[in-house]
């Protein structure tokens, strides 16, 4: 990528891992909000945004095919090597990863924890994307179990609904921290550059993802 | 104070003819479904929202001997009923007289009560997204009345009444049973914390297709009591983190110096 | 019923034997059960392991039309091991009577068989007669002329082995249905269809009534023989002459050489003639008189030799006999086995008119699959009738209880009652007859027929009840009719006289308190005769006229007050006549020997031992009811039999079954080396006869939404087909294709050494309605009963293939 057109900027996320990022956040939401009235009867009066409850669970179930759908195929077309290289990243954990995670929770706060410097994910990040992995493969497999409930075993579908809601209170979870740190961290939230136009600030880059920015960097200077 | 009833559904006494589920029909205003025949006489295979009472037919050819089992299914109205726990709207409610009830302008048809009903009882309507079951004629049972099929049963194999009265009254007449067939069995005594319909069998519950042992699902309690807690107290928990996150960093002024922080010598942060 | 419904409680152990009542009378089923439940034990015999079966004690699988068989081998059981009840067999039956010596029985026929008009000559069958005409009695029953020695012989024969192999039934079951049986006291036999269809079916009701006299169980609560009959209403039209024999209140029907009044009692009997002058008077008014013989000659004659019965009836149809049909109720072209006769014979009608709830099958044959509506040339007129709940009227069960219901709603649309439909159709063809003068159209012009503008079926009730014909009163009971003279009162039905009297109409009655706690509820509606509810009761009491059963008091002699008292109405001549007088010891008025008769011989009671001073023919009271085909049951092979009759292969059908066959082309019999099976039909509970009205109810096709064949496992393997396959059942006349039900229900049988099976099939379908299917009866055979004319829908030859 073209580094050098922007010098004092560095390109973090690619056009399409933007797609996916944004795609699975705004249908989560939706999915989210029109699941809710089923979630519980105090929730129902938020259906009536979408017309109803009985129209939030048609919405609910549009939507889950762009959720399951749209994700699942930029792993497969257009520019799939960082999707695949993100996949790879989550899974592998360093020593630097674990002792992010310890320090994390001072951090969250506003303290200072100290940790190693950090590869393109940070363990935070890595925890974060494993469980919107998980959590997006189980609620995804247990939302098909339960939208065609006829056609599996009756005991396999009385699991799927605590799978359902247990990956949505992770899911959600998690969301709120992520919002948090990419809205209203002072620290975190200049991330938030580099999922609107796929650019974070070099100063960034180096000061909370240095082995990656010196990795790309390092790149660039052997091409 | 109201108090508990019971449906006996003597299964010795029950010939098969269908009259209760056409009582059933009758009352409730229920259509015809097309049908063919199951098996045996059996001519509906399963409840559907507009068939809420069937009768099952079980053909049993051992030592030259038949035994024809005829029994009428409809929902047990459990002590204990999964589909009131399942139920995500609140609609599914337990009287006192011990009837579960489905209150349809709650209901939205999510299908958790279909799913979870340890006996496949209530089923969704999928045009009028509504789950149906047996009501027990809970409108009968209030004015007075017997519930329709009670009402139509000639044979005597339906017999409405006093919870703790017919109870007795069942027992002695299972004695009397046992006599010929001995693993006759009383069935909902204690299933399900104690049915409201209690059938006395002639046979083992799964020669009926009826579960040996019902219970409400593990994946209910696990769903219903621990992850829908721990989930909205885990959710609560991250709630209050980011609000004092916040006020952390409001207090510490952390906003302002915004410039600062991101060209400080820091470490990380998380997106 | 000789009995009630409700008795059916009293009973300790039924015999039900050609009733599938859980499926055709479910309701007998909630008394049954209430029996059961005291410790009544059930044994059901049936071809099929029914519903009824479901809830047997004792279940045995027969052989179709081989009752008799095993039957027989019973009366054999209960007098090898006297088993049966002495004092009753000697006070209220023939048993000592003394038989004629030109009696016999050889190689299956009965002394007096003319093999030319296939017919018996009864003078044989009948008693010794003393010099006061009356039979003569001997002391003891070993006498070798005594009927009991006649029936000791008879079934001497039948043992359980013999029955065994004939009926498929293993010997130590049927041993086990007749110890169980007789050692249960009371005991009832029920019994429906399944006993009637057959070319033996009334001798196979004989059977039961020689046994339940045997065991001593007629008359008796908790005993009797229970016909249950078909719809709600059966009873009260055979009691309204729905039988080609019978007048309202079973009066004989005038036949061709009934020249006159005399000649008609000449030929019933004395007894006969109050009844019909009533029924003249009820019918024809002032009209009838002394002097024109009450009318007696409006009424039509019928030829005994054509035996028009229902079957028999679209034959002649067929051949011509009739321009127009007003089918009123049935749907024949569904009900009438080998069922092509009947369209063919619609088919030759100027009109034919149809009234029905529903557009049945009989009211558009025309238009049946297959049928050419334009070679059709009979006009079809259809009355939309109005449902049962829609009108007004007395609907009579089985018990004889005669029950008014008010309609609960108006009749639907432009429907109308039949009485309505009747009612109009009779005054406008009296109209159109106004001012004639011909002595043919007397009838007609002279008929009361006073039912009011509107009719009232009140007004025809009040009708059947009668009136004192000099003051125009109701007659307030039985006994005010039976004590006055002849041509002073009206009847349209004797038998219901007081149903409806001075005492207001006790039809309506709906007071269920039972004080004798024997289900005998006589405050509710009006059993005939004069509310008798239990018949026969006399013989509940030994001779003395004292209750032989503490727990089951039915009447007894008041000595004190001089009258027959009790629970029930007495079932007695004379209820101020005791024990100690003639009268007061009869317990079957009925019969002219006032006897129960275990042998059903020629007989006319109170014939003058010297012929009448003018030369007429001599006047006796009451002849006695004679059966056409035998004194005693005598074990037949059906019309169409897989196997030759075991007793006598040489007569192995009825010798004088009614076999139709004035239509060859399809009136065709099938051998068992083409049509190997036995079929078998039947109704199942879901719907009613010939489902005219129940297939066209969704929530019944709903429980039963198509036609199928049952049969046994065996049988399946054999033509491979699995459960719920399609098919082809076909017969010498026809064939059908529904789906195959397989099932343990119908095992495979070994009759004489040889597996036979069985094909169960019901019968309610047809090509019209809301479900529509096979109709069965393209398969059955018109073979009748000889007396009753009743077809052998239970048995014919069938083959199947899959489909």
């Amino acid at each position: 990528m073209p580094a050098q057109q922007h010098p004092d900027k560095v390109l973090r996320f690619t056009k399409g891992e933007r797609i996916s990022h944004w795609v699975h956040a705004i249908s989560f939401f939706l999915l989210l909000f029109t699941g809710l009235g089923i979630l519980s009867p105090l929730f129902l009066p938020v259906e009536n945004i979408f017309g109803g409850i009985q129209v939030a669970r048609i919405i609910h179930r549009i939507v889950s095919v762009i959720f399951m759908g749209v994700v699942g195929a930029m792993f497969f077309i257009g520019d799939t090597r960082y999707h695949w290289e993100w996949l790879k990243s989550v899974f592998t954990w360093t020593k630097a990863d674990v002792q992010h995670v310890l320090a994390f929770p001072k951090e969250f706060f506003g303290g200072h924890g100290n940790y190693p410097p950090q590869d393109k994910y940070n363990g935070g990040e890595k925890i974060n994307s494993l469980i919107t992995i998980l959590g997006s493969v189980f609620i995804s497999l247990s939302g098909i179990i339960m939208w065609f409930a006829p056609s599996f075993p009756p005991a396999l579908v009385r699991w799927a609904y605590p799978v359902h809601d247990l990956s949505m209170f992770m899911m959600a979870t998690a969301l709120l921290g992520h919002i948090y740190l990419a809205l209203l961290h002072p620290d975190s939230r200049a991330s938030l550059s580099g999922m609107l136009n796929g650019f974070v600030s070099t100063k960034f880059a180096r000061s909370h993802h240095a082995l990656w920015y010196d990795r790309i960097n390092n790149r660039q200077k052997g091409m | 104070m109201t108090t508990r009833k019971m449906v006996l559904i003597d299964t010795s006494k029950c010939t098969g003819c269908k009259a209760c589920s056409v009582a059933c029909k009758e009352w409730n205003q229920l259509p015809a479904e097309k049908t063919q025949l199951v098996m045996s006489y059996q001519s509906q295979k399963d409840f559907t929202p507009k068939t809420w009472t069937y009768v099952t037919f079980t053909e049993k050819y051992e030592n030259n001997k038949m035994n024809w089992l005829m029994r009428k299914a409809q929902c047990f109205h459990c002590a204990d009923p999964a589909c009131v726990k399942a139920c995500s709207s609140n609609a599914i409610s337990k009287t006192e007289s011990g009837y579960s009830v489905i209150d349809q302008n709650k209901c939205i048809g999510c299908g958790y009560c279909e799913a979870n009903c340890p006996f496949g009882v209530p089923k969704v309507d999928q045009v009028k997204k509504k789950s149906f079951k047996c009501e027990g004629c809970i409108d009968r049972v209030e004015n007075n009345l017997k519930p329709a099929c009670v009402k139509t049963c000639q044979p005597g194999a339906l017999e409405f009444g006093e919870r703790e009265a017919l109870l007795t009254k069942a027992k002695k007449r299972l004695a009397e049973v046992q006599k010929t067939h001995p693993k006759a069995m009383l069935y909902g005594l204690n299933e399900m914390g104690g049915t409201t319909y209690i059938y006395l069998l002639l046979d083992r519950p799964e020669v009926y297709g009826l579960p040996a042992n019902p219970q409400i699902p593990a994946s209910l309690f696990l769903w219903k009591d621990v992850i829908r807690p721990v989930g909205s107290v885990a959710f609560g928990g991250a709630a209050a983190a980011v609000v004092v996150g916040v006020l952390a960093n409001v207090m510490r002024g952390a906003y302002r110096s915004k410039e600062e922080g991101e060209t400080g010598h820091r470490k990380g942060g998380e997106s | 019923m000789t009995n009630s419904w409700p008795d059916l409680q009293n009973a300790q152990a039924f015999l039900i034997a050609g009733s599938n009542c859980a499926e055709a009378h479910p309701i007998a089923m909630r008394w049954i059960m209430k029996a059961k439940e005291k410790g009544a034990k059930i044994i059901v015999v049936d071809p099929r392991f029914t519903r009824t079966a479901s809830k047997a004690d004792l279940f045995a699988q027969i052989r179709p039309g081989t009752d008799i068989a095993y039957l027989g081998a019973i009366i054999n059981y209960i007098i090898e091991k006297k088993l049966y009840d002495k004092d009753y067999v000697f006070n209220y039956t023939n048993a000592l009577f003394k038989i004629s010596k030109d009696y016999k029985f050889e190689a299956g026929l009965f002394s007096g068989y003319d093999s030319k008009t296939k017919k018996y000559s009864t003078d044989s069958l009948s008693y010794q007669l003393g010099p006061d005409n009356k039979p003569i009695k001997t002391e003891s029953l070993e006498d070798p002329d005594s009927v009991f020695s006649k029936l000791k012989e008879h079934y001497s024969r039948y043992t359980f082995e013999t029955a065994e192999k004939i009926s498929g039934i293993p010997a130590a079951k049927i041993k086990e249905i007749a110890d169980v049986f007789c050692s249960a006291k009371p005991a009832s036999i029920l019994y429906a269809l399944g006993m009637t269809q057959h070319t033996t079916g009334v001798q196979g009701i004989r059977c039961y009534a020689i046994i339940q006299l045997l065991l001593g169980n007629i008359g008796k609560a908790g005993g009797g023989i229970n016909a249950l009959r078909g719809e709600p209403n059966v009873q009260g039209s055979t009691d309204m002459a729905n039988l080609v024999s019978n007048l309202p209140g079973y009066l004989p029907v005038p036949v061709n050489t009934d020249k006159d009044l005399r000649s008609y009692v000449v030929r019933n009997g004395s007894v006969q003639e109050k009844p019909i002058v009533a029924q003249l008077k009820a019918w024809f008014g002032e009209h009838a008189t002394k002097e024109n013989d009450y009318c007696f000659n409006y009424l039509p004659k019928t030829n005994p030799a054509v035996n028009a019965t229902m079957v028999r009836v679209f034959e002649l149809m067929y051949q011509g006999q009739f321009k127009l049909c007003i089918n009123f109720g049935s749907n024949s072209l569904v009900s009438i086995p080998n069922r092509q006769m009947v369209r063919m014979g619609l088919a030759k009608l100027d009109m034919l008119v149809v009234s029905d709830v529903f557009e049945v099958e009989t009211a558009q044959f025309w238009r049946e699959p297959g049928v050419k509506p334009e070679e059709i040339k009979t006009e079809v007129i259809f009355l939309p009738a109005a449902f049962v709940y829609e009108k007004d009227g007395s609907m009579t069960n089985s018990g004889r209880w005669i029950q008014w219901k008010d309609a609960a709603v108006k009749p639907y649309a432009e429907t109308k009652p039949d009485l309505d439909m009747l009612d109009a159709i009779f005054k406008r063809v009296r109209k159109l007859y106004a001012g004639s003068t011909d002595p043919k159209d007397a009838p007609i012009l002279n008929a009361r027929w006073d039912y009011g503008e509107h009719p009232s079926p009140l007004k025809v009730l009040q009708e059947l009840n009668g009136y004192d014909e000099t003051t125009g009163k109701l007659l307030p009971t039985l006994a005010d009719y039976l004590k006055a003279p002849v041509g002073t009162v009206s009847t349209g039905c004797w038998i219901y006289a007081g149903c409806t009297g001075a005492n207001g109409n006790l039809t309506a009655r709906r007071n269920n308190a039972d004080p004798s706690g024997l289900g005998l509820y006589k405050e509710w509606s009006f059993a005939w005769p004069a509310n008798i509810r239990i018949l026969y009761n006399r013989a509940s009491c030994d001779i003395n006229g004292q209750p032989v059963d503490p727990n089951r008091k039915l009447i007894w002699w008041d000595p004190v007050k001089q009258i027959w008292d009790g629970n029930d109405g007495a079932d007695v001549p004379d209820k101020t006549k005791g024990p100690d007088t003639q009268d007061g010891r009869i317990a079957f008025r009925m019969n002219p020997e006032g006897l129960g008769r275990l042998f059903a011989a020629k007989y006319t009671s109170g014939l003058p031992t010297t012929p009448p001073a003018d030369g007429l023919p001599p006047i006796g009271i009451r002849p006695a009811g004679l059966l056409v085909d035998g004194p005693m049951p005598e074990f037949y092979e059906p019309i169409e039999s897989p196997t030759s009759n075991l007793l006598h292969p040489q007569v192995s059908q009825s010798p004088v079954a009614t076999v139709l066959s004035a239509i060859p082309e399809i009136q065709k019999h099938g051998k068992a080396e083409n049509f190997p099976y036995v079929l078998t039909t039947y109704a199942v509970v879901e719907h009613f006869c010939a489902g005219g009205i129940t297939r066209n109810i969704p929530w019944l096709n709903e429980l039963m939404p198509e036609p199928f064949a049952e049969i046994s496992k065996n049988l399946a393997n054999k033509i491979g087909v699995k459960d719920g396959d399609k098919v082809e059942v076909f017969s010498a006349r026809g064939k059908v294709v529904v789906r195959s039900l397989v099932t343990d229900r119908i095992q495979t049988l070994k009759i004489n050494g040889k597996d036979t099976e069985t094909i169960g099939m019901p019968w309610s379908w047809g090509f019209a309605g809301l479900s529509s299917g096979a109709s069965t009866n393209d398969l059955t055979i018109a073979a009748l009963d000889p007396g009753a004319g009743t077809p052998e829908y239970k048995c014919c030859l069938v083959n199947i293939r899959r489909a």
